[in-house]
């Protein structure tokens, strides 16, 4: 080739070299709390199928760590704290015997939830048990614009976006205090999802339990 | 007669060359010259009052492109953009801003069918038989009719056959792909024919790191291509023009994340045909009667191959029917210049699942002239009445201006009206999809459709913004440039242009309510307010003979005024942004812009010729600044803690060799050689390494009319 150009084309290779990058965005470890990643929900279950009603319960234990498998005669019972209910088991429950809607209605759980817009890290006490009492919150879903909820729906590319700087602060289903941030429902946990049919639910979520019973959700 | 006869002549055998008589050169002033002559379209580029950018075959050549997507994303201020909601197939061309659904197709002349949400994706076009591409920025309705709001990618194919002649391509590089055409042309009797076939295929590509081996994020495809012209002089007066184009293209993409692998698959057809007699009268008057025709199907699943369920399926079909009488004629010693047409088509849809079907008819009328009193100064006005038997008609004027004050400096100016009337889906249809259950009501049916469906018990609940659906008036848009074209040295030439796009009564789909099996209830509503403004500038250096240099810059806001104003307003969820670490009250200052859209982009080309080894060689440079890719915050705006495409830079080269007096050529091609990928742009290709080989066969020139 004649030197000219090789130099010209070899120019042009050496200045972009380096121009091209990953996109990954580490969550976290911050020694504490625990991570979840790509938990998987019912992921046989269409919106085609039925509706808001075809995909099953999925039950997870801040004791176990992970997903349990719960019975109805098990619903009313301790075994269990976030259940994950609706389409695409977005509508996340934390065991409560108060509301009618909760899988755990009329058992014993103590659960309640209250929304802080601040990151995660800066959650640092749980509120009173006062407003844990008044909070209007039953359920953690989708923000259909009232303010409320983990994630919105894109009506203009039909994709959930989880709410970044929202973390709820827990009362469990035993009384302790949690702080739980629900980080993605997609596969991978990627920070756009770029496809319709990118896997879903697959729930990455990170949370932390106050095992001495005291308000303090430092985690850094 | 004489004068006619040659006109003729030039028309078929158009390699005019200086040494021709005086009665030639007075023909050729008519003719224009070759490279903007249309062999049966009356509306010739030097009509066009938007600024205007012609890319030639021999430019296409040098960029060593095989698609069209390829050769318009490295124009001035044009992108070729995803969209990411309408699915994984869909990519459009994006012009000043203005998105693929508001830039009209043509082939010459002649609108091109087969749109995905409004996506036109170029890709399915072979460059093989183009000859050459008029871009028209800006409002174009006065010329090209409804739709035509944005801007006009008209493909221009082979307008003269001058000798027998045939080329054969193949060219072989990175991801399998293969590009293979073969062409034939020649002159015969009292006409000519050319023939052009092609073959193309791509095992695709993927950008997205989260997707597993044998996933594309660009499908795979192969397609074949056959495209050809006969025209045939039937007297003195009349020529007779026959052509035909037939696409095909048939694709599988795999979308695997470890889970549930996805397959989409995609064939379709497109067929475009024209026949059209030519008719140059004593006296100047040019009369044209063309009929048109063009079919495209598509069909397109997406599904789970382990089970064969659907997850989205479609199967489109649209058909144009047109016929159209164009005039031309010169007045007042060649000082007024005027075309006028007049035509209608029949257009059928024959959507299953998007919901778009319906049939109707289209009518249109024109007329425009060109006066230039004196050298220095030219004016063109126009207007152009389109209609439809589903919604009516609208006027759309057109006015423009050049002026020359000195040889080195010319100014230009020109406004145009834009206009689409309302889809019948828009307007009548109730359309339930079947895989989702969501149920779209045409909004001048709206009411009646709301009774039936609950009458049916489909619907729980309306809600109070269903008010706001009213009978639907047609989009509009309005397009200003003001330019300056200098030529401060020899051999250099600089544009300017300024540019300000309006668009009203955008048509949105509203969500009014909640059906009762939880899906949504949808329809129309004229709400989106839009504008687009900018700069775009250009340069043409050409210090050698052997050295070009042309670069050019586009710098741009596009805002939708409605998120403008609801920030303002305070308005609902306009009213913050999910700053860190919370949210805070929004400002104005806070909307980047409608999403997808840059601010900057830049384009530099080098093109050097080395007269003796017979070698070309070219080095393009694309920048595409940041943009706005999804709001996160849900507060309806792209503001600066969403997500954005990052910008970047490409570098594109090419090299060429010709050997054995011209008639082989070898063409080496390196396109993303910093090997950029994003998986927010997932049609964009990494480094793209191809080889080509051309043999090309020239009979002798034909002097004479047989």
């Amino acid at each position: 080739m004649n030197m000219r150009i090789y130099s010209l084309v070899m120019a042009g290779t050496l200045l972009l070299a380096s121009c091209s990058k990953k996109n990954n965005r580490p969550e976290g470890q911050d020694g504490q709390s625990i991570l979840i990643s790509d938990l998987p929900g019912d992921t046989s279950a269409t919106m085609a199928d039925g509706g808001n009603n075809s995909f099953k319960n999925m039950y997870f234990s801040f004791t176990a760590n992970e997903a349990v498998h719960i019975g109805e005669d098990d619903k009313k019972s301790l075994r269990w704290d976030l259940a994950f209910t609706g389409p695409y088991n977005a509508e996340i429950y934390v065991n409560s015997a108060a509301n009618p809607y909760n899988p755990g209605y009329e058992g014993t759980g103590k659960g309640a939830i209250v929304q802080i817009d601040q990151p995660y890290d800066q959650v640092v006490t749980a509120p009173s048990d006062e407003s844990f009492d008044a909070s209007a919150v039953t359920k953690i879903g989708w923000d259909a614009g009232n303010g409320t909820g983990w994630f919105f729906y894109s009506l203009a590319n039909h994709i959930c976006v989880p709410i970044r700087n929202r973390t709820f602060v827990l009362r469990t289903a035993g009384g302790k205090y949690a702080k739980l941030e629900m980080i993605n429902v997609y596969k991978g946990n990627p920070p756009v999802v770029t496809d319709l049919f990118w896997p879903a639910p697959y729930f990455t979520f990170r949370y932390y339990v106050q095992q001495d019973g005291s308000r303090n959700l430092q985690t850094k | 007669m004489r004068y006619i006869l040659l006109f003729l002549l030039l028309h078929l055998y158009a390699d005019v060359k200086a040494q021709q008589n005086d009665s030639l050169a007075s023909v050729t002033v008519t003719a224009k010259d070759r490279s903007s002559f249309k062999a049966d379209n009356v509306i010739e580029a030097g009509r066009i009052v938007m600024p205007l950018q012609v890319v030639d075959k021999k430019t296409i050549a040098l960029l060593g492109s095989r698609r069209l997507d390829e050769v318009l994303r490295e124009q001035t201020g044009l992108a070729v953009v995803s969209d990411l909601g309408s699915g994984n197939r869909s990519i459009g061309l994006q012009m000043q801003g203005f998105g693929s659904e508001y830039i009209t197709v043509l082939i010459d002349g002649q609108p091109m069918a087969g749109r995905n949400n409004g996506n036109f994706d170029l890709s399915r076009i072979s460059v093989a038989a183009i000859d050459r591409i008029e871009i028209i920025k800006g409002a174009s309705s006065s010329l090209y009719g409804s739709e035509a709001l944005g801007g006009v990618i008209n493909i221009i194919t082979r307008q003269y056959v001058s000798r027998r002649q045939a080329l054969a391509f193949l060219s072989h590089g990175t991801n399998g792909t293969l590009d293979a055409s073969i062409d034939a042309a020649s002159p015969f009797g009292k006409g000519a024919a050319y023939l052009t076939g092609s073959y193309y295929r791509t095992d695709g590509f993927n950008v997205n790191p989260y997707l597993e081996k044998g996933s594309q994020t660009a499908p795979p495809y192969n397609s074949v291509g056959l495209q050809g012209r006969v025209n045939f002089r039937l007297n003195e007066v009349s020529t007779l023009y026959v052509s035909g184009r037939f696409a095909g293209r048939h694709s599988i993409m795999t979308r695997d994340y470890g889970a549930r692998p996805s397959k989409d698959g995609l064939d379709e057809n497109d067929l475009n045909g024209m026949i059209s007699l030519d008719n140059h009268f004593a006296g100047g008057t040019r009369l044209i009667g063309r009929y048109y025709l063009t079919r495209y199907h598509s069909l397109q699943k997406v599904y789970l191959p382990h089970d064969g369920s659907l997850l989205q399926s479609d199967n489109y079909t649209e058909y144009v029917h047109r016929m159209e009488i164009q005039v031309s004629r010169d007045l007042w010693n060649k000082k007024l210049s005027v075309i006028g047409g007049a035509g209608g088509e029949h257009q059928s849809i024959n959507a299953v699942s998007q919901g778009a079907s319906g049939r109707f008819y289209n009518y249109f009328g024109f007329v425009h002239g060109h006066y230039a009193p004196f050298i220095k100064l030219g004016l063109t006005a126009g207007m152009r009445y389109d209609g439809n038997s589903l919604y009516g008609g609208r006027l759309n004027p057109s006015v423009g201006i050049r002026y020359m004050p000195s040889s080195w400096l010319m100014l230009k100016g020109g406004m145009g009206k834009g206009y689409r009337s309302p889809s019948y889906r828009q307007l009548y249809q109730v359309f339930t999809n079947i895989l989702q259950g969501y149920t779209v009501i045409g909004a001048n049916t709206f009411t009646e459709g709301v009774k039936e469906l609950q009458a049916s018990g489909l619907i729980e609940q309306v809600w109070p913004v269903a008010s706001q659906v009213k009978d639907l008036r047609p989009e509009t848009s309005t397009s200003f440039n003001i330019g300056w074209e200098l030529t401060p040295v020899a051999k250099m030439k600089v544009d300017l242009s300024v540019f300000y796009n309006t668009i009203h009564n955008l048509i949105n789909t509203q969500q009014v309510g909640i059906k009762t099996n939880g899906s949504q209830l949808f329809s129309y509503v004229n709400i989106a307010r839009a504008y687009t403004k900018g700069i775009e500038a250009g340069i043409r250096w050409q210090p050698l003979k052997a050295l070009l240099v042309t670069g050019g810059y586009q710098l741009l806001y596009a805002k939708d005024r409605g998120v403008i104003d609801s920030i303002r307003a305070r308005a609902g969820q306009y009213d913050s942004v999910r700053s860190f670490p919370s949210p805070r009250p929004s400002s104005t200052s806070d909307y980047f812009g409608l999403p997808n859209r840059s601010r900057h982009m830049a384009n530099l080309q080098v093109f050097y010729s080395f007269h003796r080894p017979g070698v070309d060689v070219s080095m393009r440079v694309i920048h595409r600044g940041k943009a706005g890719f999804l709001d996160t915050d849900n507060n309806g705006f792209i503001d600066p803690y969403d997500v954005f495409v990052k910008g970047y830079l490409l570098v594109n080269a090419s090299l060429r060799k010709k050997l054995m007096k011209d008639r082989l050529t070898l063409q080496l091609t390196c396109d993303n050689i910093g090997n950029h990928t994003d998986y927010l742009m997932p049609a964009q290709p990494g480094r793209t390494i191809m080889a080509g080989v051309a043999w090309q066969f020239y009979g002798k020139k034909q002097n004479t009319d047989q």
